[in-house]
C-alpha cells in the first residue's frame, strides 16, 4: 500500500510560516516576493492575494472590534473554535497554492529538481491590509512575518499611470494611494515586527537588502533571491535595454516627473508630502 | 455499529449534495432584520417547520465570511477576473469550502454532524428537511452577493417592524442601551438598504412584525407559499405563543398579541429633540416600509 502523497501543510511548520509582502501596487511587491520564492526555504504564491485578503479579514474582525464582539462572535459560532482556525487557514493556502495545501504544486516544485523537504514557509503578497486583515493573518499564522516594501512617491505615481488597469486611475486617485502605504506601514506596525525594505536598495544592493533581510527573517543564508533580482525586471513599464544589469537601467531612466504638468506637481506635494518625508525621499519640484 | 448508529449513517450518508454536504444546505432561509425587529422570533417559529433545520444563535461569522466571498461580485468585473485568476485552488472548490465554513459556524463540525445525530435520536424525518435557517441583524451588497453566490437556493426574509417600536425597544434593551437615540434611529433606517441589497440578488420575502404577532396564521401561510415549503401550523403556533426577548415581562394567561396591543405609545416618553432627529433620520423608510409617524 502506498501512502498519499504529501501536500504542502504536512511539511514542518510549512503552514505557519507565512511571509506576507505588503506594498502599494508598482513599489516592487511582485519582484519581492518572487525574489524570497527563490530562497530554498519558502515557496512563493505565483499570484496576488485578493481572496486571502479578504478571507483574514472576515476572520480577523471579531478580534478588532470590542471585547464584547469578539465575545459574541465566538459564543454564537457553533463549530469548534480551532476547526474553524484551520478552516480558515485551509481555505487561504488552498486560494494561494492551489488545491489539497497544493498538492499539485508541491509535485511541481519535486519535478522541477527542487529539494522540497528544505520548504518550511511561503509568500504571498497583497497591495494593501488593513488592521482586521492583519489581526487575522496574525492569529491564523503564527509565524506570520510581513515584509512592507515602498518607493519613490514620484516614481510609483507615474508607473502607475502606465500600468494595466491603475492606467485608468486618475493621478490624484494614484497619489492617494500612494500616500495611503503609510496607513498601511503604522497598521502592520501596531500588530506585529515589520521587515521595511527600500524598492531603490532592492534595485540598487540586492546582496545587501538580501542578506539582511534573510536574517530578520530566520532563513539559513542563501544567495538566490539576491541572484533572482540581479536578473529579473517583472512588469516594467519602460523599456529595459538587455546588456544593461537591472541597476544600471534602474539608474538610466528619466526622472519620473519630468513630463507632469504643474497642477499635477500641486496635487502630489499636496497629498504625498508627509508620506514622502516620513519615508525620506525628496520632492524636486516643492 | 448499533443498529441505530447504522440507521443514522445510512440516512446521513443519503442527504449528501455533489458537494458533499447536506443538499439541504444549499437551501438558506436568510432572516435579516434589525436588531428589536422579531428576527429571533421569526427564526425560533420558522425553525419549528418541519423542512427546515433552525440554529440557535445568530450569525455574525458567517456573514463576514458571506462579505469575504462576495466582495469580488460586486467589485468591478475587472477586480472579479483579478480575483479569479489570483486563486489558485479550484473555483468550484473554494465555493464548497466557503459554504461547509459559514454551514459549520451554523450547525457544528463536520457538516453538523452531531446536530443531525440529535435531530435523528429525537425523530426528526432528516431527508425531509429541505433547507436551514441562519439570523442576521443587517447586511450590506457584499455579504448579499457572498450568500446568493454561495447558496443557489438562498431566499432572504426581511422582517421590519415600525421603526418608532424598534428604536424605543433598542434603549430599553441589552447591549443596544447603550447607544445614542441617533445612532438607534440610523440603524433601524438602515433596512432600506438591507433590502437594496438583497432584492439585487434575489426576490425577498417581507414580513411585518406587526404581522408576526397579529395575524400569524395568515402570515405563515404566504411566508411558507414564498419559501416553497408544505403548509404547517406550526410556526403559528409558536409565534402565537413566545416572546422572544421581551422587554417587559408578559403576564400570565396574556397572548403575545394582547400583550403588544396593551403597551402604551413607544413615542410617548421622547422629548421634541428625539422626535425631530427620528423624523429627520427615519422618514424616507417609514413611508417606505408602510409606517406613518404620528408626531411628524
Amino acid at each position: 500500500m502506498t501512502s498519499p502523497s504529501p501536500d504542502l501543510a504536512s511539511l514542518p511548520g510549512f503552514t505557519d510560516n507565512l511571509i506576507c509582502v505588503v506594498g502599494i501596487g508598482r513599489s516592487g511587491t511582485t519582484v519581492l516576493k518572487n525574489a524570497l520564492g527563490a530562497h530554498p526555504q519558502l515557496l512563493a504564491a505565483r499570484f496576488e492575494a485578493p481572496l486571502e485578503r479578504a478571507l483574514a479579514s472576515s476572520f480577523g474582525r471579531h478580534l478588532v472590534e470590542a471585547p464584547e464582539f469578539g465575545d459574541y462572535v465566538r459564543s454564537t459560532t457553533v463549530a469548534s473554535w480551532p476547526n474553524v482556525q484551520d478552516s480558515f487557514r485551509r481555505l487561504i493556502i488552498d486560494a494561494a497554492l492551489g488545491d489539497d495545501a497544493g498538492r499539485e504544486r508541491l509535485e511541481e516544485e519535486r519535478a522541477s529538481g527542487r529539494n522540497v523537504d528544505e520548504v518550511s514557509g511561503w509568500v504571498i503578497k497583497v497591495g494593501g491590509v488593513w488592521r482586521p486583515s492583519i489581526a487575522g493573518f496574525v492569529d491564523l499564522f503564527s509565524g506570520f512575518q510581513p515584509v512592507y516594501v515602498h518607493r519613490n512617491g514620484i516614481d510609483v505615481v507615474e508607473s502607475r499611470r502606465r500600468f494595466g488597469t491603475f492606467a485608468d486611475q486618475a493621478f490624484e486617485k494614484s497619489c492617494r494611494k500612494w500616500a495611503s502605504g503609510l496607513k498601511v506601514l503604522r497598521a502592520l506596525e501596531e500588530q506585529c515586527d515589520v521587515q521595511v525594505v527600500r524598492h531603490e536598495d532592492l534595485v540598487l544592493e540586492p546582496e545587501r537588502v538580501m542578506t539582511e533581510l534573510i536574517d530578520s527573517l530566520e532563513l539559513t543564508p542563501s544567495s538566490a533571491p539576491a541572484e533572482h533580482l540581479q536578473k529579473r525586471s517583472p512588469n516594467s513599464t519602460q523599456n529595459v535595454d538587455d546588456d544593461l544589469s537591472v541597476a544600471e537601467n534602474f539608474a538610466n531612466r528619466e526622472p519620473a516627473h519630468h513630463n507632469w504638468t504643474d497642477d499635477e506637481k500641486r496635487t502630489f506635494v499636496a497629498i504625498c508630502s508627509r508620506a514622502m518625508n516620513t519615508y525620506n525621499y525628496d520632492i524636486p519640484f516643492a | 455499529m448499533t443498529t441505530s448508529q447504522a440507521d443514522f449513517e445510512t440516512t446521513q450518508a443519503s442527504l449528501a449534495g455533489p458537494d458533499g454536504l447536506p443538499g439541504f444546505s444549499q437551501n438558506l432561509v436568510l432572516v435579516v432584520g434589525v436588531g428589536r425587529s422579531g428576527t429571533t422570533a421569526l427564526k425560533q417559529a420558522l425553525g419549528t417547520h418541519p423542512q427546515l433545520l433552525g440554529t440557535d444563535h445568530e450569525a455574525p461569522l458567517q456573514r463576514a465570511i458571506a462579505s469575504a466571498f462576495g466582495k469580488h461580485l460586486t467589485g468591478t468585473p475587472d477586480f472579479q477576473r483579478f480575483v479569479r485568476r489570483a486563486t489558485v485552488a479550484d473555483w468550484n472548490n473554494v465555493e464548497t469550502a466557503f459554504r461547509r465554513l459559514i454551514l459549520e459556524a451554523s450547525i457544528g463540525d463536520d457538516a453538523g454532524r452531531e446536530r443531525l445525530r440529535e435531530e435523528y435520536d429525537a425523530g426528526t424525518d432528516l431527508t425531509n428537511i429541505k433547507g436551514w435557517l441562519a439570523k442576521i441583524g443587517g447586511l450590506q451588497r457584499p455579504a448579499a452577493a457572498g450568500f446568493a453566490g454561495l447558496f443557489p437556493g438562498l431566499k432572504p426574509v426581511l422582517i421590519h417592524r415600525n421603526g418608532i417600536d424598534t428604536v424605543q425597544s433598542r434603549t430599553r434593551f441589552g447591549n443596544f442601551a447603550a447607544d445614542t437615540f441617533e445612532a438607534h434611529c440610523k440603524k433601524w433606517a438602515l433596512n432600506l438598504r438591507f433590502l437594496r441589497s438583497l432584492e439585487e440578488q434575489t426576490p425577498v420575502v417581507m414580513v411585518r412584525h406587526e404581522d408576526l404577532l397579529q395575524r400569524p396564521e395568515e402570515l405563515f401561510e404566504r411566508v411558507h407559499a414564498e419559501l416553497g415549503l408544505d403548509p404547517s401550523p406550526a410556526p403559528a403556533e409558536h409565534a402565537r405563543t413566545t416572546a422572544s426577548h421581551p422587554t417587559q415581562d408578559v403576564a400570565e394567561g396574556e397572548t403575545i398579541a394582547e400583550h403588544f396591543e396593551g403597551r402604551e405609545a413607544a413615542h410617548e416618553s421622547w422629548g421634541d429633540e428625539q422626535k425631530r432627529i427620528f423624523i429627520k433620520t427615519c422618514s424616507k423608510a417609514m413611508r417606505e416600509l408602510g409606517y406613518d409617524i404620528p408626531f411628524a
